[in-house]
């Protein structure tokens, strides 16, 4: 049995790790193996959990007990997990993120099974105790390199001890496994950086679970709500309207930089020669609660009449396709690094270019000038030039990208495979992703 | 307005010199010049001190009597109760030899009423005296039957003075005693109970013995610290190489464990220093009885204390109502700080508004407790936020605020009243009660900041070894409270004080239980676990530790609030049985190779101090210290080191007076430290500076 642990189950969140930890868990299903999705959910979340199939296990636990210092988990547990490993026997065990089952729960169940095993690398929690973002506090500056020092001047109620005991317990069991992985190139290199074994580390795209290769938008599917008010073109159905859409995917909160587009639209208008702009910026996604009231007066007020915001509320992954079909561009703004975005793999199978920050896992999906445009990052001056040059070239007629097609959750799970085969094999061929890349390159020295 | 002088201690910024007026000494409080004639005895001479805060050379004083100049002197001696200066460059004392005084005696024109006096060469000012010396003491003096060396600072109360020694008498206690015949010196032939921690003792012992000294009392096997204070006389019944003597015995930890009708032995505090026995069984009087000897005793003497002694003594007995009521004396008073230190004393911040004369002494009674000043504590300063509440008494503002130290062991006895007796230098007295609820206990060192609002720099002061330790008995009692969960008796031991917060127990716990296996097979393992620790998450830490190695001999024990694991360590070997053991202190991890480390020292007993090399973050790199937070030592060498440790506040301090240098420092080597720190050790910049104060002191090889 491939055993995979989630930190969450994509029914009760939607995030970049357990949505792709679910998309490996149906790739694998697909290919006829026995495979089983185990989701940590705390206690008063489990009831809302939705599991769609026989292979999806929830382990329930109280968060009141998880050390978010260290990210040890109580003993129970280490204890339910092994009780429900007896029970799967295991052949690979696949980690997404640490997140509540606790590094040292891993590190035990490793211990005691024989098998291949692998973590994945979601974002950066391993290594900056700061929501792992790799961003200073309080001054919200790109943090370039974590040390026990910098962390301390980051958290100065911490001392610096506490971080170095806290890397080194990380980096010894992060050694147990036998294969880590991480969905970009960026990331990986902050962690052989900061300590990991090169060797061992593999970059794996995440798969995209809904999708076949290479989609396109399909009218058929416009039949919901939002796919009756939202045409696939920003322009079809309203041809006296020459706006060049921008669309903005994701969760609206204070990494995302939504703050730095308002600024950039700001400029834009206040350079404006017209009193319409020639660019619209449509938000989909939920206003995570907490942000600050200046930031959401200001939203609103962008997004009100005669505003160059259009707020589309939150939408159902099963429709972004469709969403961003209905945008020209994708637009991402994110103050931290990012790893693998699944916006921008969302992006290239809806055909869409992206512009994104000249940072970290956003450079290096998009592809300047071929998949989508940078600008620099938390300049909204170059993000209003990137804006005005798009819609200009978009109101002349546009130009051809070329997008990369994403990789399913098959492409994903043979990825993996062959991933693990290597880790317990390292005599065996390599297997290809996807994009023809060799899978487990580079290995980062 | 004066400038307070920030050189000067606070005691010694009161000590202002006298201008004579028209006959009328008044206090100069516009000169820069303070100073103080503390000490008259022939085999001193006559001492004091002297400061001119404006002048860089030390001053000059000259002894007048009847106005006629004896002799001039400068000051030559560095005074560290007169002077905070950390280069002891300002010369304070000065002391008019044996020769002066001689030469007053030998001029037959002088009174023998006429007042001895120091004044300033340059201004004429007059110094204060502690007491007033006549002409006539000088042959009083010649005539005193033995010629005894100084024992005491004048300036420190008698109480103070018998709990410092009895601090000291605690090394005597923990080296081997010789109770050999020759050594036999005198008997004690009463005892009467006085307080819990003194009792009226009368006896004799030969002449030549130091009247005040630290002791050690045995009965039964059991050995309890204290000092002597007493007076001799002759006495008919003795030989001439013997005298009788009445005093004070004082006992540290008080007179309950003593049974009075069985016999004791005292010891002195000193090599060769020689022992009393007492009678079988020794007198009982009634306390007014023996007070009553010791009046007669103390009556017209001149040595030291004699006075002291029987005032001290008639002020344990209950006190007589005020003379005069504060109402007539037209005197307002309120305190702000009543902070009592079980086993130290009482520290009062306040104010007192007198209409004539000036606060000059404090007494207090705390039902039996009897608290008694420190006379360099007392420091008066201006109060002017009281001057709208008491305009008619503006005047009097400059010296209206107060702060004192009073020195006594005993807990305060809520069964009786609680006053305060203030004495003014015009003779007055006043008795005003202390309501128990203003009154605040300082019982933990977390207080010490409290403290500090009411002493600022305590830790400056000298009696803070007598404060350390205090609070160092209040901790090793509570210590002696542990709360044993399950306890497994073990040849060896590995000791962890679990750190408070739930995620470090976590980390330690998780580690620890990949490391059984590597530890001996006799080798037990206890936790000192923090009251903060929740029951739910250790029990189910404990079931992971038993299924990592299910014959471990496993003990736990909760630690008593404010008790840390070091404190604790000594009650916890001895529970165990283990004559060997490992110490991981809270704020470090043990590694997996310092737990291999860990199995192999404690097999090589008996060994002298292992350090484990400590892995810490200095600046932007890793370093290796070895601290007593990751130890491997034989219990009965613990024993020994903390019987003779100098008294340190917090739990765990740099390396806690530890023979660092002679120990086994182990390191890992190659990058794979035997432990890591998780946290600091230090718990804060006041413990530090007073633990410094105190290792210093004890360096030094006497009390701040």
């Amino acid at each position: 049995m491939f055993v995979i642990f989630s930190h969450a189950h994509p029914s009760l969140s939607k995030g970049g790790a357990e949505v792709s930890a679910y998309a490996l868990y149906l790739g694998l299903r697909r290919q006829g193996r026995p495979v089983a999705f185990v989701a940590m959910a705390a206690e008063a979340d489990a009831a809302r959990a939705t599991l769609e199939t026989d292979g999806e296990y929830l382990l329930v636990f109280d968060p009141l007990q998880y050390d978010h210092q260290f990210h040890h988990a109580p003993p129970t547990v280490f204890e339910a997990a092994r009780q429900l490993l007896h029970m799967l026997q295991p052949t690979h065990l696949v980690f997404h993120h640490f997140l509540f089952l606790g590094i040292n729960t891993i590190g035990r169940l490793i211990a005691e099974h024989a098998c291949p095993s692998a973590v994945v690398l979601h974002e950066f929690l391993a290594i900056c105790q700061h929501h792992g973002q790799m961003v200073t506090r309080p001054q919200q500056q790109l943090c370039l390199r974590a040390s026990p020092s910098a962390c301390a001047a980051c958290f100065p109620e911490q001392s610096p001890d506490a971080f170095n005991v806290r890397r080194a317990v990380f980096l010894a069991v992060l050694r147990q496994a036998d294969r880590l992985i991480s969905p970009s190139r960026f990331l990986a290199q902050r962690f052989v950086e900061w300590g990991v074994d090169g060797a061992r580390l593999s970059v794996i795209e995440n798969g995209l679970a809904g999708h076949q290769r290479a989609p396109r938008w399909d009218p058929a599917r416009a039949t919901g709500p939002l796919g009756a008010m939202r045409p696939p073109s920003s322009h079809a159905g309203r041809p006296e309207r020459r706006q060049t859409v921008f669309g903005y995917f994701g969760q609206i909160n204070p990494f995302k930089g939504l703050d730095r587009i308002l600024d950039a639209l700001d400029q834009i208008r206040a350079e404006a020669t017209t009193p319409r702009p020639p660019l619209l910026v449509r938000v989909h996604g939920n206003l995570v609660p907490g942000m600050a009231p200046e930031f959401l007066a200001r939203f609103h007020q962008a997004a009100g009449p005669g505003g160059a915001v259009e707020y589309a509320g939150a939408y159902q992954n099963s429709d972004v396709l469709h969403l961003m079909g209905g945008c020209d561009y994708v637009l991402m703004g994110s103050k931290w690094w990012e790893n693998s975005p699944v916006v921008i793999q969302e992006a290239y199978a809806a055909r869409r270019p992206v512009i994104v920050p000249n940072l970290g896992g956003m450079a290096e999906k998009v592809t300047h000038g071929v998949s989508g445009w940078h600008f620099a990052h938390d300049d909204p001056r170059d993000l209003a030039r990137v804006l005005l040059a798009c819609a200009a070239e978009h109101a002349a007629g546009g130009r051809t990208f070329t997008f990369p097609d994403p990789p399913t959750a098959e492409d994903m799970a043979v990825n993996y495979l062959a991933a693990l085969r290597n880790s317990a094999d390292p005599a065996a061929p390599e297997a290809a992703d996807s994009a023809g890349q060799p899978v487990g390159e580079p290995h980062l020295n | 307005m004066t400038t307070p002088l920030l050189a000067l201690t606070p005691a010694a910024t009161q000590m202002h010199l006298l201008r004579v007026t028209d006959g009328t000494p008044s206090a100069a409080v516009d000169s820069p010049l303070r100073g103080l004639v503390e000490t008259f005895a022939l085999a001193l001479g006559l001492r004091g001190w002297i400061v001119d805060t404006q002048a860089a050379m030390p001053p000059e004083v000259g002894l007048y009597v009847q106005g006629r100049h004896q002799a001039t002197v400068h000051a030559t001696a560095y005074r560290t109760d007169v002077v905070n200066s950390p280069d002891r460059s300002v010369l304070s004392g000065f002391t008019f030899g044996v020769e002066h005084l001689a030469a007053i005696a030998a001029q037959p024109d002088l009174d023998p009423a006429a007042a001895l006096e120091v004044r300033h060469m340059g201004s004429g000012l007059t110094l204060r005296v502690v007491s007033r010396w006549v002409v006539g003491d000088l042959a009083r003096l010649q005539g005193a039957p033995v010629a005894a060396p100084p024992e005491l600072s004048p300036a420190r109360p008698l109480m103070a003075e018998l709990i410092g020694l009895g601090n000291l008498a605690r090394l005597a206690a923990a080296r081997p005693l010789r109770i050999e015949a020759p050594q036999q010196i005198g008997f004690i032939e009463f005892l009467s109970a006085l307080t819990d921690v003194l009792r009226i003792v009368g006896g004799w012992m030969q002449a030549t013995h130091p009247r005040t000294r630290g002791v050690v009392v045995l009965q039964g096997g059991v050995r309890h610290v204290g000092a002597l204070c007493c007076v001799t006389l002759p006495r008919a019944d003795l030989s001439d190489d013997f005298r009788g003597f009445v005093g004070l015995l004082y006992l540290a930890d008080g007179w309950a464990g003593i049974d009075p009708s069985a016999q004791l032995t005292l010891a002195f505090d000193e090599p060769g220093g020689g022992w009393l026995d007492s009678l079988h069984p020794p007198r009982q009087p009634e306390p007014v009885h023996a007070l009553e000897e010791l009046r007669r005793a103390t009556r017209g003497s001149v040595q030291p204390r004699a006075a002291e002694l029987a005032r001290f003594a008639a002020d344990c007995l209950p006190w007589e109502p005020a003379a005069v009521a504060s109402d007539a004396l037209g005197i307002e008073l309120g305190w702000d700080d009543v902070l009592v230190a079980p086993g130290f004393g009482v520290f009062l911040r306040g104010w007192v508004l007198c209409p004539v004369g000036t606060l000059s002494g404090i007494t207090a009674r705390f039902g039996d407790a009897l608290y008694e000043l420190d006379p360099a504590s007392l420091c008066l300063n201006e109060r002017p936020d009281l001057v709208p509440v008491f305009p008619a008494l503006a005047d009097r503002m400059q010296w209206a605020g107060v702060t004192a130290v009073l020195r006594g062991v005993s807990a305060p006895d809520l069964t009786g009243p609680w006053l305060l007796r203030l004495s003014f230098d015009t003779g007055a007295k006043l008795l005003r009660e202390v309501g128990k609820a203003q009154v605040r206990y300082l019982e933990r060192e977390a207080d010490l900041l409290r403290l500090q609002r009411t002493v600022p720099e305590f830790h400056a002061e000298r009696w803070l070894d007598d404060l350390a330790r205090s609070l160092q008995r209040r901790r090793s009692a509570a210590a002696r409270g542990l709360h044993w969960l399950t306890l497994m008796a073990c040849p060896q031991a590995l000791v962890l004080g679990l750190p408070s917060g739930s995620g470090h127990v976590a980390l330690v716990l998780d580690a620890l239980s990949g490391q059984l296996q590597a530890l001996p097979a006799d080798a037990g393992v206890v936790l000192m676990v923090p009251a903060s620790v929740s029951s739910g998450s250790l029990a189910s830490w404990l079931q992971v530790l038993h299924g990592a190695r299910p014959a471990l001999a496993l003990s736990v024990c909760r630690l008593p609030p404010e008790v840390g694991p070091w404190a604790a360590l000594q009650p916890v070997l001895a529970a165990c049985t283990a004559t060997r053991f490992a110490f991981i202190g809270p704020q470090v991890l043990l590694t997996d190779d310092g737990a291999a480390a860990v199995a192999a020292l404690l097999a090589e007993a008996p060994a002298p101090l292992a350090l484990l090399a400590i892995e810490q973050v200095a600046g932007d790199r890793l370093t290796e210290r070895f601290e007593p937070s990751a130890l491997v030592w034989d219990t009965a060498a613990l024993r020994a080191h903390q019987a003779l440790a100098p008294p340190l506040l917090g739990d765990l301090w740099r390396d806690n007076a530890l023979p660092v240098s002679e120990a086994h420092l182990v390191s890992g080597g190659n990058g794979r430290p035997l432990a890591r720190r998780t946290g600091p050790a230090v718990r804060g910049p006041l413990l530090d500076r007073i633990n410094q104060r105190l290792c210093l002191s004890h360096l030094a090889g006497h009390a701040p």
